[in-house]
């Protein structure tokens, strides 16, 4: 689930991968646009890409400790 | 793409051509030394050419091959069959990615795998075929020791004390595995979260994710596109991710981890004075067993250093790997070498910077190495204690080595005594004067005993050299330079043809200058030095067209070399043994048409071990001898090349063609009653007819010999095919040598310009209206004493005049070879012969009937060409 | 110009040592064994040769022993290997090389090396 405000993307339970596009292009369009993970379980490798790519700031990362761990590996290396 | 990777690409191909060859000649001599030699050559330089480029998977391959090659070159393990299969996939493999990294700059991320398979391979068939070694030679364990890449950057990117957690960890015995996972792209549209199964992944311990490729601007993302590789470490085995990761096994390269995949030494290289004499004690400690005296050392040099420094890094490690695997000399020596690698650098800019002054440029790093570097090799030069027949060139490159050396160092008032120090050595044949000159001249760099700066072992573990008598190269004498050989783009080439036809073409506009000339300007001495101006532009032009279709020359091979190989393969599949013999390769044609030989070729070729060469057993009950014979055999005759292609198999049976043939309704039942036996073979080339019994996956596509035939046609050649049963099947082939620029006569008919091949025309007659008779309504004439029928033009292109005899009543008639008949087709007038390029017809002119195409003329106009064969079929 | 020799039978490596030695001003010529090496010592006066071991017809060791083999002037030549091994690099100093360096050369590392041989100062 997603819920795009206009300055934060609230991402709750999973994320799919047909979301990966809309996430896209909500960043596309909010190029300072935060996320919040707090609620979110899992996310589609996809969405993972995005993310990347844009690197946008993380206001809150997920509970879920395996997943948190990941996407800071992902999101928090020196690059 | 740069001019150095074009190089090495083409330059591939070659290799890749001539190894091919090299291991299709093993098989038939397989202790044959000098080929097992020259191919391991071959797969050794272009593993080292490969080296300067960044593809890792190719050079990966290559090393492996290389080192089976090496294997059998020194008898551990025995050429076989297996071997030849093995290394033959892995050149085709090979190729594949030179043409991949040819047309996109790279190779698909997913040849990663199967190069590792490859790798795997050819690694397990070197360890397989070894007869039990005994232990590995203490040179080997040395190389082994050296220093080795990192397997990861991600890990040697992460944090320091991350890694050394991790080192602690394998320290206290534990068993990590390292895995990278690197999906698909495509993987998420077959359903695929590779992050999903990263998360479910048991025990992971540390993790990383990177980009395969730079991120595009976030505009340009493809979101569906994984480019993702994923890293992890877990307490987990190999077995355990294996089963984990079932279903994508084969994206996934696991690893134990070792110490020194972690040890990855951080921050800024700054100089450190006291960082060689730490080296110096180091060693020597280590050597005599003294940890506690090394601990101490480092400890000391690390309070003195910033925390930041490289050396730092180096420092803690191995303050850590003393502390945690007091044992594993191994680990300290390499962390002290990788020290010193270091304090070269240092140690030779702190001699240096007093000589050249502060106001110089800054040195580069790479150069301060280099100059230490190369003073020692001269001193080890200096300390060989051989004396050849050239002890004086050597003692003479010394000092001309040294005395670049001191030059550069701006030292010049140092040279005098070189060069005394030399004639000294020179005079007494020793190389003492020279060693005793180093030692004084530069006592700065006084001596390092032991340290080898060329080779990568750590000095702590480098075996003595061995006294091994030299081997030498053949002598000088024994060989020829090869020929010298230019590499031309093909596109320039065409290009340079292109021109040479305009050329050819715009030289025709001369005459017509000089006709103008004359009858419009009255201009005849004019017309007369135009006419003579034109003769020798004419024979300059005729030269270039020649040299450049000399250029376009190839040879034959090209089309022959792929013949071994495919007879081999597919003779095994078939379980048929079968000799193939292959004669003048060297004979040359123009590249367009070698190039449009070779799908017909191969087809022919695919036939004859299908259909024609028999199995083992079928030839011995036929009383022949098991293995069959397929010759392809080239040779030029006058203008056109001629290529046999012939097998001892078990023929055509006109017999059977005929069944077929009524079957099939190609033939209606009472001309079939009246063919020749040849006449019968002759109707494999009809459209429609093929002889396969069964349909099998070598010849069987549905291609059958028509397709071969109007191939072959297109560039103007000719097919013929002979069989006689139960002894054999011959087809020949003829083609044109060139065909670039076509002579075609120009005619006249209906009061149009027409141009006709030369090639097609037997001859040009008037025919006078009186000879010429109408049998059952059609127009015939005895030419040469034979009857040739006639047709008007104008009749083969829906035209409604008759055709126009000259004042003498004569036809004016061109003689064309349709098949074997000759027939005669009746224009109103001949002109001219010229030199054209033929241009096939585009757009909507294209497939109409009987054109060959167009070509500009000199005056600007267009001339239609017309294709007699396809006019009267 | 200084005259650089670059002795390899595989063209990538001639044109790769080509293209750093030129940048650097020198003037390169190619030989790909080392017959043909010797062809070219007897027209020019080199100052320096870049040598690859591994060589049809006569390989760099035979090359270098030749060359040390004569008299006069013996400028400095570089052995160039895929091979780490000691052996080899022992080999290659006994048979008359001043250096011995491990396929591929980093450009750097290649120029220094000339640069220094040559008795040239730093790059201005």
């Amino acid at each position: 689930m997603m819920e795009l405000r206009k300055t934060t993307a609230v991402i709750t339970d999973l994320l799919t991968v047909e979301e990966a596009e809309t996430l896209l292009e909500w960043l596309q369009k909010h190029p300072r646009g935060k996320l919040d993970l707090a609620g979110c379980t899992h996310l589609h490798t996809a969405n993972l890409q995005v993310l990347m790519a844009a690197r946008p700031q993380i206001s809150a990362w997920p509970e879920n400790e395996t997943l948190a761990a990941w996407l800071r590996a992902a999101l928090c290396s020196q690059e | 793409m740069t001019p150095l990777l074009q190089q090495f690409l083409s330059e591939a191909r070659d290799f890749l051509q001539s190894i091919g060859e090299k291991l299709l000649q093993l098989e038939d001599r397989p202790g044959d030394a000098e080929l097992i030699t020259e191919l391991f050559r071959l797969v050794h330089t272009l593993k080292g050419n490969s080296g300067l480029f960044d593809f890792p998977e190719l050079s990966g391959v290559l090393h492996a091959a290389e080192d089976l090659m090496d294997a059998v070159r020194d008898g551990r393990i025995a050429f076989a069959r297996g071997l030849a299969d093995q290394l033959l996939e892995t050149m085709d493999f090979v190729a594949i990615l030179i043409e991949e990294i040819e047309s996109n700059g790279v190779y698909a991320t997913a040849r990663r795998q199967e190069a590792q398979r490859l790798t795997q391979s050819l690694r397990n068939a070197v360890s397989r075929e070894e007869t039990a070694e005994p232990e590995p030679p203490a040179a080997d364990a040395a190389e082994t020791a050296a220093p080795t890449e990192p397997r990861s950057r991600a890990l040697a990117g992460t944090p320091e004390p991350e890694r050394m957690a991790l080192y602690r960890r394998l320290a206290a015995g534990e068993r990590l595995t390292w895995a990278a996972y690197r999906p698909e792209e495509e993987c998420f549209f077959k359903g695929e979260d590779p992050l999903y199964q990263l998360i479910q992944a048991p025990d992971c311990c540390w993790r990383a994710v990177s980009a395969r490729e730079a991120w595009p601007a976030i505009a340009e993302l493809d979101a569906y596109r994984c480019i993702l590789d994923f890293e992890l470490i877990t307490t987990r085995g190999e077995a355990e991710l294996l089963e984990h990761f079932r279903y994508t096994q084969d994206q996934l390269e696991l690893a134990a981890l070792r110490p020194w995949d972690l040890m990855e030494p951080v921050g800024e290289r700054v100089e450190g004075p006291a960082l060689a004499d730490f080296v110096q004690a180091a060693r020597e400690r280590l050597a005599a067993g003294d940890r506690e005296g090394l601990e101490c050392a480092a400890r000391t040099l690390l309070e003195l250093t910033a925390s930041d420094q490289r050396v730092a890094s180096i420092l803690r490690w191995l303050l850590l790997a003393l502390e945690l695997e007091p044992a594993s000399v191994e680990t300290h020596a390499r962390l002290i070498e990788t020290l010193a690698a270091d304090a070269g650098e240092t140690l030779a800019s702190h001699a240096a910077a007093p000589e050249t002054g502060a106001a110089g440029p800054p040195e580069d790093p790479d150069r301060v190495a280099v100059q230490r570097e190369l003073w020692e090799v001269q001193r080890e030069i200096l300390a060989l204690p051989d004396a050849p027949d050239w002890l004086p060139g050597r003692l003479r490159a010394v000092t001309a080595s040294l005395a670049g050396l001191v030059t550069s160092l701006g030292r010049e008032e140092l040279l005098p005594g070189l060069d005394a120090a030399s004639e000294q050595a020179l005079a007494s044949a020793d190389a003492a004067p020279l060693h005793h000159w180093m030692e004084t001249a530069w006592p700065e760099w006084g001596p390092a005993p032991g340290l080898t700066s060329g080779g990568p072992a750590p000095t702590a573990l480098t075996t003595p050299p061995s006294d091994d008598e030299p081997k030498f190269g053949r002598r000088a004498e024994d060989a020829l330079p090869g020929p010298r050989i230019l590499k031309v783009d093909q596109g320039k080439v065409d290009r340079l043809m292109g021109l040479i036809g305009e050329m050819v073409v715009a030289k025709n506009a001369l005459p017509y200058l000089a006709a103008r000339a004359e009858t419009q300007f009255g201009a005849r001495e004019m017309s007369r030095e135009i006419k003579a101006q034109y003769a020798v532009i004419n024979r300059i032009a005729e030269d270039m067209q020649d040299a450049i279709m000399q250029v376009r020359m190839t040879p034959i091979s090209f089309v022959f070399q792929r013949f071994p190989r495919l007879v081999r393969d597919l003779t095994r599949k078939m379980g048929k043994e079968v000799k193939l013999v292959m004669e003048g390769e060297d004979t040359e044609a123009d590249k367009h048409i070698i190039e449009c030989l070779t799908d017909p070729m191969i087809h022919i070729v695919r036939n004859s071990l299908d259909h024609g060469l028999e199995t083992p057993e079928e030839r011995r009950g036929a009383g022949k001898p098991p293995t069959g014979k397929l010759t392809i055999r080239a040779v030029q005759e006058s203008d056109r090349v001629r290529i046999e292609i012939a097998d001892d198999g078990r023929g055509i049976d006109p017999e059977h063609i005929r069944r077929k043939a009524r079957e099939r309704g190609l033939i209606d039942e009472s001309r079939l009653e009246r063919l020749s036996d040849q006449e019968a073979i002759d109707l494999v080339f009809a459209a429609g007819f093929s002889t396969a019994e069964q349909v099998t996956d070598l010849s069987g596509r549905g291609v059958g010999m028509d397709v071969v035939r109007s191939a072959i046609a297109k560039v103007k050649g000719t097919i013929d095919l002979k069989s006689q049963p139960g002894v054999g099947t011959r087809l020949r082939l003829s083609l044109p040598l060139s065909m670039a620029v076509t002579n075609v006569m120009i005619i006249r008919s209906h009061g149009q310009q027409f141009g006709v091949p030369m090639d097609d025309v037997i001859e040009t007659v008037r025919v006078d209206s009186a000879a010429i008779r109408t049998i059952k309504r059609h127009r015939t004439a005895v030419l040469r004493s034979r009857i040739v029928p006639l047709v008007p033009l104008n009749e083969l292109l829906g035209l409604p005049d008759p055709p126009r005899p000259n004042g003498d009543g004569a036809y004016a008639t061109l003689v064309v070879r349709i098949g074997k008949e000759p027939i005669g087709i009746m224009v109103d007038d001949f002109r001219e012969t010229v030199d054209i390029i033929l241009k096939p017809m585009a757009g909507i002119l294209d497939g109409i009937k009987g054109y060959a195409g167009s070509a500009l003329m000199g005056d600007g106009s267009v001339l239609l060409v017309l294709d007699p064969k396809d006019l009267l079929s | 110009m200084k005259q650089i020799l670059v002795i390899d039978d595989a063209a990538t490596v001639r044109l790769y040592h080509r293209g750093i030695l030129e940048s650097g001003g020198y003037r390169v010529t190619e030989a790909v064994n080392g017959v043909e090496g010797l062809e070219r010592v007897a027209e020019t006066a080199f100052d320096l040769y870049f040598v690859d071991v591994n060589m049809p017809v006569l390989d760099g060791y035979g090359f270098l022993r030749e060359l040390r083999s004569r008299d006069g002037p013996q400028p400095p030549a570089i052995m160039v290997s895929t091979e780490a091994g000691e052996q080899d690099r022992r080999l290659a100093l006994e048979v008359g090389a001043s250096h011995y360096m491990i396929k591929p050369v980093r450009p750097e590392t290649l120029l220094a090396c000339a640069r220094l041989l040559l008795g040239e100062r730093s790059t201005p």
